[in-house]
C-alpha cells in the first residue's frame, strides 16, 4: 500500500522525551535515597540503571536487529527497581532482580513497547520471592553514610524488620527519616516528582487518581478508630504515594485514557486496601500494580473505544 | 471577561481537554501584511474543484488578460470555470498531475508584464442586485470552497436553498499550524467579509449570519467586531453573531462544526445543510464572492501562506496557477534545497516533488517548507495519544494494525472511512508511527479508485471568445427584469467598498 | 530527535530539581533532627523513668564503655538546666558458665546512691532469678549508697567503730600539722592541726586561710555569715568533725563517701575530704615524728628551693604564722617522676623534705592522695594485716568485694536466703556500675 507522507511536523513530546521526563521526575527520590542511605544506595541505583540499559540495548541489537535505540525507559525501570530496595541490599540481589524483571516482563512479551507488566515491579517481586531473607535490611537513615558493608557479600547485615512508625514525628515521616525502602518513603520528593511530571505533562494521572481516591477513602474508613494521624502516617509511609506517582502513571502498562485509567486505578486501590492489614510495604507497592497491569489489557480494550465495540469483540 | 459567550468545541468529553492548539505556532512578519506575487508564468489546471474538469477556452498562442476565462464546464457537467490571473500569452496546453493525484489539462500562460485587466472587469455602480444575479455572478466567477474542499460555491448555495437552511455560517476557524491565509482576510478586509456574507445570505435566503472564530484570535475578533459596528446600520433585517470556539485543530472541518454547534455526528453522506439547517462558507470564499460582486473580479488569485519551521510566515496574494517555486522565491524562503516543500499546510498537506512545475490552485491555502528530518521511531507505547487526538473518535492505532494486516473490513467497521486525514494522530504519536500516513492513504486510494471508474471526460477546446463570463450575467440582467420578490438590496455606494 | 535547546532546557530542569532536592533534604534533616532527639528522649524517658528520673538523658561515648565487657551503654541524666543528676548504666554480669543478667542501674552523681535498678530480661542464657526476688533485693538497695556487700552475721564496721574507739598504733606525741598545697575553688587553703598525747589524738583543729589576705579564715567567715554552707555554719561542722575524729581516733572510720560527705557524723554535711586527707597526713607525720615546726621548716625549704627566699621574706606569712601560699602553679614540684618524666605520684611536705635528705623519719610511705591511682588501696586506712590492729578482731575488712576494698563498701544488705548466687550477681551488677563510674569520673574513694 502506498503511504502518504503527511503530517510533516511531529510533536516534540516523543517517546524519548516522555521517558526522559519520567527519569527526571525520579531524580529527587534518587537524591534522597543517596542522601539518606549513603553510598550503598548509590551503588545499587547505578548498577540497576546501567544493567537495565545494557540488557535493553543488547536485546534490541541482537534480537530485534535494530540500532535506533532511544528508549530511556531502561533508566526509569532501573531506578524504580532500585528505589524499592531496602538500604542493606547486596548488589547480587539487584543484578538478579533486573535480569529477572527484564526477561519476564520485557524479553518474553517482545521487548520495548510490548510490555504489559511493569518490569521494575516484576523484578522486585521475583527477588523477594527468591531471597526472602535478604531483603529485610532496614536501617535508620543517615547512619554509616560511607559504609559499603554487605554490598558485595551475601550477608544479612541488619536484621531489623519493618519498624513501628508510631514513635516517629510527622516531620520525620515527611523527610523520609525513618527506616523504609530507599526511595519510596520520602513523600516530599515523590510530590516533587509529581509536580514535575504534572508541569511537563509527562504522565497522565487518571489511574493514579482512581487509585489514590480509593486508598484514601478506604484508609480513612478502616483506620477511623485509630485517628487521623495514624491514617496519614500509614498512607505516607506505605509506599502508596510512590506507586501512585511512578508506577500507576507508566504509559506502557497502565491505560492512559480517562475511563480505563480510573477503572485500573480503582482495581489497584481495592487490591491495596485488601492488603493493608498485612502491613507489608512491598506487597502494598507491588501487588496492586501487578494486578492492575494484568487488568490493563481488558480495561484499555473496552474503554478506549467510543464506538464499534463489535469490531473489537470480533477481533478478540 | 472580554468574551463571556459560550465556547464551542467538537470535543464534548468532560475529562481533561487535550486539544492540539497551534495558534502560537506562527511567527509572522507583521509589517508587510499582504505581499503580491507577479509570476512570470502561471499553470492553470482545468480541475481545481470537486466535480468534472473544465474544457480549455483558449489555444496556444492566444493573448489572455487578467480575469479572462480560460476554462469552462462542459455542457451538463458539474464544474466551475477557471480564469487567468495574469495577462500574457498561452504557451502550452498540456496534461498535468497535481500532487493530490488529479490529472487534467492545464493552460500555461507566460506573462507580458502588462497586468492588463479584461475590459469586463468593472466596479459595480448599481446598488441593487437580485439574488439570482448574485448566484449567477458566483457561478460564473468560478468560486469554489477555498478551505480545501473545492466544492463549487454555487452548488452549495443551491443545496442550501433546497434544504431550506435557517442560518449562514462563515468559517473563520483556521487552526492548522502556521497557516493564516484565511485570517488575514478578516484583519485586512472585514467589511468585504460582512458584505459578502450578506450577499450570500441573500442568495441563500437566510437572515441569520454567524461568524465562527477561535477565541484565541483576538486581533481578528476585534477587526470583525469593529467592522460589524461600522456597517451594522445598513443591514437591517440581518442578524449577525460571532460564535466563539475553543482553539483546537482541526475545528474548521464541517463535520466538526456540526458536532460543536449542533452536537450532531454527521455520517459521511450527510450534509450540514440537511441535518443542521445551516450552510458553511469559508471566509476566503465569502471574500471572493464579494470581490466578484463588487469589483467584477472572478476568482483568479488567492492568499497563500508561505511558511515553515525555518521561515518567518508570509501571506502573499498570488494568481491562481503560480508555480510554488515562484511563491517561495518571492519571500526568499527556501534557503536549503534539501527542505521539503509542501502543497498545503504542515499537517494535511502533500509533499511536492517538482515545485517548479506545480501550481497553486484555488484550494491551496498554504505552501509550507519544513526541514527534512527523520522522526524518532519506537514501538507503540500504548499511550493512546492518537485516540485522544482523533477528532472523529477513531482509534488510529488499532486501525493501522488492521490495515497493516490487510484486515480491511475490520478497519472499515472501526470507521476508517470517517478519517478526515487531519494528521493529528501522526502529529501526536510519541513513537513516530505512520498512522495518518497509512490510514489517509488507504482512504484516498479507495476514493480515487471509485472516481477513476467514472467515464472519461472530454478535453476538446470550447470556443467562447474572449470572455470573463461575468459579462453573460450583465447581459442576462439587462435582457429580462427579475421579479421583485427576488430582489435584495446591497449597500453599495457607487461601487466603492464601504 | 530533540533539539539542542530542548536538551539544554531539560538538563537545566534536571539540575534544578536535584539542587532543590538537596536543599529540601538538608532542611528536612535539620528540622527532623530536633524531632529525632525528642523521640530519643521520649524513648529514654520510657526506659529510665523508674531507674533515674531526669529531664534529659545523653548517652556517653567513652572508650571505657567500649572496652568494658559488662557495661554496654552509659547515659548521663541531667536536669533541665543541665546539671548532672546521675548516671544510668546498662550492663550485663556474667557467671563462669556464660549465663548472664542484664540490668539498668541508676546512680546519683553526688553520693553514689542507687536510685533504681531494672532487670532487662533479654539474656540469651539468664542466671535464674525471679522478678520478685529482684524487687526484694531492689527494695533493700535502692535509695542507699553503693557499693554494697552482702551482710555477714556479726559485722558492722561503723557502728562498732563508733561505740568502741580504737587507738592507732605508732603515734608519737606532739603537735602535728598539715596544710593543703593547693587552694580550693574559693581560694582557701585547708589546714589541720593535731595534738597527740600518750598516743591519743587529744586536739584537732580544721580551718582554712584564704590566699586573698583580706579574706578572713573560713571559720571566722562562716560565723560572720560571709561563708555559707548547707546545714550548720562551717565552723560548727568543723568542730563536729574534729570531735568525731577525737572520738573515733581514726580518720578512716569517718565513713567518707565517694563524694566526700559522711553520714555517720551528725551535723556535718560539707565535703570532709580535705579534712580526712590532712588528718591522715598529720597521723603519718606523727608516726614519722615530723612535728609542726619541722613541717613549717619544710615548707620554708620548699619556698627557698622555689624562690630562694623564705616565707617571711616573700611576705606570705600571716599573723598566726601560717604560710599562705598555693602551689597550684607548680604542679610538678611535688611530683615523683618516672624515667619518661611522667608524674607517677605526688609527695607531701614531709616526703619532699625526706627526698631532699632534710629529714630522716620512720615514715611508712606516701600518704599523699594520688588522684591517678584509685585502684590502690586507699591510703590512711589502717591495714589490719600489716599492723595487727583490726577494729573487730576479724579479717573481713581486708576482703575485696567485687574488686572494691571493704573500706569503700557503704552498705550491707541481706541477700536472698534461698538464692545466694543470684543475690551475689545482683550485688555484682551494682558494684560493677559503681566501679565503672569511679573509673569514669575519677572518683576518689
Amino acid at each position: 500500500m502506498r503511504k502518504a507522507s503527511a503530517p510533516f511536523i511531529h510533536t516534540q513530546k516523543n517517546t524519548p522525551y516522555i521517558q526522559l521526563i519520567l527519569d527526571i521526575a525520579l531524580l529527587p527520590c534518587c537524591v534522597s535515597a543517596v542522601f539518606n542511605y549513603g553510598l550503598k544506595a548509590a551503588v545499587n541505583i547505578v548498577v540497576a540503571v546501567f544493567l537495565s540499559f545494557v540488557i535493553d540495548i543488547f536485546y534490541e541489537q541482537k534480537i530485534h536487529k535494530s540500532n535506533n535505540y532511544y528508549d530511556l525507559s531502561s533508566a526509569f525501570y532501573g531506578m524504580c527497581f532500585a528505589l524499592m530496595l531496602p538500604p542493606d541490599t547486596c548488589v547480587i540481589v539487584t543484578v538478579a532482580g533486573i535480569l529477572l524483571g527484564k526477561i519476564i516482563a520485557k524479553g518474553i512479551p517482545g521487548g520495548v513497547g510490548n510490555l504489559f507488566i511493569n518490569p521494575a515491579v516484576t523484578g522486585r517481586v521475583m527477588v523477594e520471592l527468591l531471597f526472602p531473607g535478604a531483603l529485610r535490611g532496614f536501617v535508620l537513615p543517615g547512619e554509616d553514610w560511607l559504609s559499603l558493608k554487605g554490598l558485595l557479600v551475601w550477608d544479612k547485615v541488619s536484621s531489623a524488620s519493618e519498624v513501628d512508625l508510631s514513635g516517629y514525628y510527622f516531620l520525620e515521616i515527611f523527610a523520609g527519616r525513618y527506616p523504609t525502602f530507599i526511595g519510596t518513603g520520602c513523600i516530599i520528593f515523590i510530590i516533587l516528582g509529581f509536580i514535575y511530571l504534572a508541569a511537563r505533562k509527562g504522565a497522565r494521572f487518571y489511574a493514579a487518581a482512581g487509585y489514590a481516591a480509593v486508598i484514601v477513602t478506604g484508609m480513612m474508613i478502616m483506620y477511623f478508630p485509630m485517628g487521623l494521624r495514624y491514617s496519614l502516617i500509614r498512607l505516607i509511609a506505605s509506599g502508596i504515594p510512590f506507586a501512585a506517582t511512578f508506577l500507576m502513571t507508566d504509559p506502557t502498562t497502565i491505560p492512559s485514557n480517562s475511563r480505563g485509567g480510573v477503572c485500573t486505578g480503582v482495581t489497584a486501590g481495592i487490591t491495596a486496601l485488601l492488603l493493608l492489614p498485612f502491613n507489608n510495604t512491598l506487597a502494598l507497592i507491588c501487588v496492586p500494580v501487578l494486578v492492575s497491569n494484568f487488568t490493563t489489557v481488558t480495561f484499555e480494550y473496552f474503554t478506549l473505544l467510543r464506538r464499534n465495540k463489535e469490531s473489537r469483540e470480533a477481533a478478540l | 471577561m472580554l468574551f463571556p459567550e459560550k465556547k464551542y468545541s467538537f470535543y464534548k468529553d468532560i475529562t481533561l481537554d487535550s486539544a492540539l492548539d497551534f495558534s502560537k505556532r506562527s511567527s509572522f512578519v507583521k509589517e508587510i501584511m499582504l505581499e503580491r506575487v507577479y509570476p512570470t508564468k502561471v499553470i492553470i489546471p482545468m480541475k481545481q474543484h470537486y466535480g468534472a474538469p473544465c474544457i480549455p477556452t483558449v489555444d496556444v498562442g492566444d493573448k489572455v488578460t487578467i480575469g479572462q476565462c480560460v476554462g469552462m464546464p462542459a455542457k451538463g457537467t458539474f464544474a466551475s470555470p477557471v480564469h487567468c490571473g495574469i495577462s500574457g500569452s498561452v504557451t502550452a496546453i498540456s496534461d498535468i498531475t497535481l500532487p493530490n493525484g488529479v490529472t487534467c489539462k492545464a493552460v500555461t500562460v507566460v506573462t507580458d508584464r502588462k497586468r492588463t485587466h479584461h475590459p469586463s472587469i468593472v466596479k459595480r455602480n448599481d446598488p441593487y442586485i437580485s439574488a439570482s444575479k448574485v448566484t449567477g455572478i458566483i457561478r460564473n466567477s468560478g468560486i469554489v470552497g477555498m478551505g480545501g474542499e473545492g466544492i463549487p460555491t454555487i452548488a452549495k448555495i443551491n443545496r442550501a436553498k433546497k434544504a431550506g437552511v435557517k442560518e449562514l455560517l462563515v468559517n473563520c476557524l483556521q487552526s492548522e499550524p502556521y497557516a493564516t491565509s484565511d485570517l488575514i482576510r478578516i484583519t485586512d478586509s472585514a467589511e468585504y467579509l460582512i458584505m459578502g456574507a450578506v450577499a450570500l445570505a441573500g442568495a441563500v435566503g437566510v437572515t441569520k449570519i454567524n461568524f465562527l472564530i477561535s477565541e484565541k484570535r483576538k486581533t481578528e475578533i476585534t477587526a470583525l467586531m469593529s467592522a460589524m459596528e461600522r456597517t451594522a446600520g445598513r443591514y437591517s433585517g440581518y442578524i449577525f453573531n460571532i460564535r466563539y470556539f475553543r482553539e483546537r485543530f482541526p475545528q474548521g472541518y464541517y463535520r466538526l462544526v456540526a458536532k460543536a454547534l449542533y452536537d450532531k455526528d454527521l455520517g459521511s453522506g450527510q450534509t450540514l445543510e440537511e441535518e443542521c439547517g445551516a450552510v458553511l462558507f469559508n471566509c476566503s470564499t465569502v471574500y471572493a464572492c464579494w470581490e466578484a460582486i463588487a469589483d467584477g473580479m472572478p476568482l483568479c488569485s488567492r492568499v497563500v501562506t508561505v511558511t515553515g519551521e525555518d521561515l518567518k510566515g508570509h501571506n502573499v496574494l498570488a494568481p491562481i496557477g503560480t508555480p510554488v517555486t515562484e511563491i517561495i522565491n518571492s519571500v526568499n524562503g527556501r534557503s536549503e534545497t534539501t527542505n521539503t516543500v509542501i502543497w498545503g499546510n504542515a499537517l494535511t498537506g502533500i509533499k511536492i516533488a517538482d515545485p517548479d512545475n506545480t501550481p497553486i490552485i484555488k484550494t491551496t491555502s498554504a505552501v509550507t517548507v519544513v526541514r527534512n528530518e527523520d522522526k524518532v521511531r519506537t514501538n507503540c507505547i500504548h499511550c493512546s495519544g492518537c485516540v485522544r487526538a482523533c477528532p472523529m473518535g477513531l482509534d488510529p492505532g488499532i486501525i493501522k494494525q488492521f490495515l497493516d494486516n490487510r484486515l480491511f473490513d475490520l478497519a472499515e467497521r472501526e470507521g476508517v472511512f470517517d478519517c478526515i486525514a487531519c494528521g493529528a494522530c501522526s502529529y501526536i504519536c510519541p513513537s513516530g508511527m505512520d498512522l495518518n500516513e497509512t490510514i489517509a492513504a488507504f482512504v484516498r486510494d479507495s476514493e480515487l479508485r471509485i472516481e477513476r471508474k467514472k467515464p472519461a471526460y472530454t478535453t476538446e477546446k470550447m470556443d467562447i471568445g474572449s470572455l470573463s463570463l461575468l459579462e453573460n450575467y450583465n447581459e442576462e440582467e439587462n435582457g429580462g427584469r427579475q421579479g421583485d420578490d427576488d430582489k435584495i438590496v446591497l449597500p453599495f455606494e457607487g461601487g466603492k467598498i464601504v | 530527535m530533540m533539539t539542542r535547546d530542548n536538551i539544554k532546557r531539560v538538563a537545566a530542569e534536571a539540575l534544578m530539581l536535584v539542587i532543590l532536592s538537596v536543599a529540601l533534604l538538608l532542611l528536612g534533616t535539620w528540622l527532623s533532627s530536633f524531632k529525632k532527639n525528642d523521640r530519643l528522649q521520649f524513648s529514654y524517658d520510657g526506659r529510665f523513668m523508674n531507674v533515674l528520673p531526669a529531664d534529659t538523658y545523653t548517652e556517653i561515648n567513652s572508650s571505657l564503655v567500649d572496652n568494658s565487657n559488662e557495661v554496654s551503654h552509659v547515659y548521663e541524666a541531667l536536669t533541665a538546666d543541665g546539671n548532672t543528676l546521675g548516671y544510668i548504666i546498662d550492663l550485663e554480669v556474667f557467671d563462669d558458665t556464660g549465663r548472664s543478667l542484664h540490668f539498668l542501674t541508676g546512680i546519683t552523681y553526688d553520693g553514689a546512691s542507687l536510685t533504681g535498678i531494672r532487670h532487662i530480661a533479654d539474656e540469651a542464657n539468664p542466671i535464674p532469678i525471679t522478678e520478685e526476688e529482684i524487687s526484694i533485693l531492689a527494695a533493700s538497695t535502692v535509695g542507699r549508697q553503693i557499693p554494697v556487700a552482702l551482710q555477714q552475721n556479726d559485722q558492722n564496721v561503723i557502728s562498732e567503730a563508733i561505740s568502741e574507739p580504737q587507738r592507732l598504733s605508732g603515734l608519737q606525741d606532739g603537735v602535728y600539722y598539715a596544710q593543703a598545697l593547693e587552694k580550693d575553688r574559693n581560694g582557701y587553703i585547708d589546714y589541720v592541726e593535731m595534738e597527740i598525747s600518750d598516743g591519743i589524738i587529744v586536739r584537732v583543729q580544721w580551718d582554712a586561710m584564704n590566699v586573698d589576705r583580706t579574706t578572713r579564715n573560713r571559720r571566722e567567715a562562716s560565723l560572720t555569715g560571709d561563708y555559707s554552707t548547707s546545714g550548720e555554719p562551717w565552723a560548727n561542722q568543723s568542730y563536729n568533725i574534729c570531735r568525731a575524729l577525737m572520738q573515733l581516733q581514726n580518720p578512716g572510720l569517718l565513713a567518707m563517701k565517694s563524694d566526700g560527705t559522711t553520714e555517720i557524723v551528725e551535723g556535718v554535711t560539707v565535703n570532709i575530704r580535705p579534712f580526712v586527707e590532712l588528718a591522715e597526713e598529720c597521723i603519718a607525720n606523727s608516726r614519722a615524728g615530723f612535728d609542726k615546726d619541722a613541717y613549717m621548716a619544710g615548707l620554708n625549704m620548699v619556698l627557698i628551693d622555689l624562690f630562694t627566699s623564705d616565707a617571711e621574706t616573700l611576705g606570705i606569712l600571716d599573723a598566726t604564722g601560717h604560710v599562705v601560699y598555693s602551689f597550684d602553679e607548680y604542679p610538678n614540684l611535688f611530683a615523683r617522676l618516672d624515667e619518661a618524666g611522667n608524674a607517677i605520684s605526688y609527695m607531701n611536705i614531709r616526703e619532699y623534705v625526706e627526698e631532699a635528705g632534710g629529714f630522716e623519719g620512720n615514715g611508712e610511705g606516701s600518704y599523699f592522695p594520688n588522684p591517678d591511682s584509685h585502684d590502690q588501696q586507699t591510703p590512711g586506712i589502717p591495714d589490719g594485716s600489716e599492723d595487727g590492729v583490726s577494729p573487730n578482731g576479724d579479717n573481713i575488712i581486708t576482703e575485696n568485694v567485687d574488686g572494691l576494698p571493704q573500706s569503700e563498701i557503704r552498705n550491707r544488705i541481706e541477700g536472698l536466703p534461698d538464692n545466694e548466687e543470684a543475690s551475689s550477681y545482683y550485688i555484682t551488677a551494682i558494684n560493677t556500675s559503681y566501679s565503672f563510674l569511679k573509673n569514669y569520673l575519677n572518683w576518689v574513694a
